[in-house]
């Protein structure tokens, strides 16, 4: 019965753990020895690596923050004020975007963000702007559009899942003791909801720092990602970079993870399972 | 008072305006391929009404290489649907008897956490030193990986609403472990185990970055699709874009269909 532990721990966190264990063997001929170098990091510092690596940071904080901002209030009206019969629905409506293909996503925004597409077309038709604007594609704006297009519902669940901590009598309490809604938000709402927004903003900012199919459709020439990076690296057999730079994102995970356990409490966040 | 209440109905009319806007964002570029397939000139544009045509479609099935992709889609997913609803369950089954939930509970969502290209590669040299050659089965593997913490989500919600007395009255009764599963614990939980396994489904075709890792030769519909995305071919890409789009929506419809079925029987029988 403990096989999809096994499962789990063979597949998910063992080559995991080699990969951190590869990052500091010595490079042979396409492939690598056992040994200890840091030769893989010196380069990471030395190269132009690193200025890759906090470029795709940035834009995952980014798209973290705005997604943050946008979920928050929604989670919100699904779970707080609409009635059970439309939270149903707008949890299902939510749901399905995890099953449909994210290259179509992302290919069709391809579409709708170009020269001649209907944004510009609108923007054009309706004289907003006298020429289509060109940085709407191919450039860091259509990789955060994408890449929030793709990756909300990841910020709407966990946040929908923590605010089913908050009890409508604590909330009711609070008014009736004669507190502001920005009181009963800052004390009550948001320390009970830490769990569901830690978790939604690793989710968030994991999948967005290691997006390789927003990067590579809607991104400009020339701009790389971490991801596109690693793969490059790896057609090219350059075993300890890849190993190196994937290390940096673990520890970035690893790092976040614990965070959220020791200060927010993110494990809490299925606390309703767990009777 | 009354300005509370015209406040608070502005709020409201507000969320409301920006569930909307999120949902539009969300669902349009997916919704506007699926409407361009069916424009038959060589430009993407929304098709008029009487120009609607399977053109491209027709055009699609011609290309010798999607009939591989599709099979190897089809078993990818279906395969990965298998194993990944059988694990969702082992591991709802020993979740309910263990002491330490929380450390299981973390184990298995992790891989959720982990970025797909780094799983794929890690994957990948990980199944190479296994000699475990490219294939159907390391795709599956990987896939599996990938869904099971959405199906342990799913199956551990349905075995949520399991009630531990009607368990103890089985054994109470002398069923044995399977006996007690076969007739009480398989019938309550199907639809979560259907559940689980259609994650495992829809994920596995959706899925590009860890296929593509450690696919070899082996072309799934999606990596088929990236090829040609970026290669910019014909637009019988649209048409492509359209086939996945519509089985994913097919099941989808299916699945709502079914679960709605469901519900209203329940409510039939027990009220």
């Amino acid at each position: 019965m403990l096989i999809p532990v096994l499962f789990v721990f063979m597949l998910g966190v063992a080559p995991l753990i080699l990969t951190a264990m590869w990052s500091f063997w010595p490079e042979t001929d396409y492939w690598i020895r056992p040994g200890f170098t840091l030769f893989a990091y010196q380069k990471f510092f030395t190269t132009g690596q690193y200025i890759t690596f906090l470029k795709t940071l940035k834009v995952a904080a980014i798209v973290t923050a705005l997604a943050l901002v946008i979920a928050y209030p929604i989670a919100y009206f699904i779970q707080k004020i609409v009635s059970l019969k439309y939270r149903h629905i707008l949890l299902t409506v939510f749901i399905v975007p995890f099953f449909l293909s994210y290259i179509v996503r992302v290919f069709s925004l391809r579409l709708i963000l170009g020269t001649y597409g209907i944004i510009n077309n609108m923007l054009v038709g309706l004289k907003i702007v006298p020429e289509p604007l060109p940085w709407l594609l191919f450039s860091e704006f259509a990789v955060i559009v994408g890449l929030l297009s793709s990756n909300l519902p990841f910020m709407i669940f966990p946040i929908v899942m923590s605010l089913t901590r908050v009890e409508r009598s604590t909330l009711e309490a609070s008014q009736d003791l004669g507190a502001s809604f920005f009181n009963t938000f800052t004390r009550i709402i948001l320390p009970l909801t830490k769990p569901g927004i830690f978790a939604g903003c690793i989710f968030v900012f994991i999948m967005s720092l290691g997006s390789t199919v927003e990067w590579d459709l809607l991104g400009g020439v020339g701009e790389l990602s971490v991801s596109q990076m690693l793969v490059s690296l790896m057609s090219a057999l350059r075993l300890p970079s890849v190993f190196a730079i994937s290390t940096l994102i673990l520890v970035i995970m690893v790092g976040l993870l614990w965070l959220g356990i020791r200060y927010a409490q993110i494990d809490k966040l299925f606390e309703s399972l767990q009777r | 008072m009354r300005q509370a209440q015209v406040r608070s109905s502005l709020e409201r009319n507000g969320l409301r305006v920006l569930v909307a806007v999120a949902i539009a964002f969300i669902f349009t570029p997916s919704l506007y391929i699926l409407i361009i397939s069916f424009e038959p000139s060589l430009l993407p544009r929304i098709p008029a009404w009487n120009e609607i045509s399977l053109k491209w479609y027709r055009e699609l099935f011609q290309q010798w290489r999607l009939p591989g992709a599709l099979k190897q889609a089809a078993l990818d997913a279906s395969l990965t649907a298998v194993f990944t609803g059988v694990l969702a369950l082992f591991a709802g089954l020993t979740y309910r008897e263990l002491k330490n939930k929380a450390y299981f509970l973390a184990l298995l969502t992790f891989p959720i956490f982990i970025p797909g290209v780094i799983m794929g590669l890690s994957l990948s040299v990980f199944f190479k030193l296994l000699h475990l050659r490219p294939s159907l089965w390391t795709v599956v593997l990987s896939h599996t990986l990938y869904a099971l913490p959405f199906a342990t989500i799913v199956i551990l919600v349905s075995f949520s609403s399991l009630k531990e007395s009607l368990i103890e009255a089985s054994h109470d009764l002398g069923a044995g472990k399977f006996k007690t599963f076969k007739d009480v614990i398989f019938p309550l939980t199907r639809n979560g185990i259907l559940g689980a396994a259609l994650f495992g489904f829809l994920l596995a075709l959706n899925e590009f970055i860890r296929a593509y890792m450690v696919s070899g030769w082996q072309e799934t519909l999606s990596i088929y699709m990236f090829g040609q995305m970026k290669s910019g071919a014909d637009p019988s890409i649209y048409a492509l874009a359209g086939l996945i789009l519509s089985i994913s929506i097919l099941l989808i419809l299916l699945a709502l269909l079914y679960y709605a079925f469901i519900r209203k029987r329940s409510a039939i029988t027990e009220g």
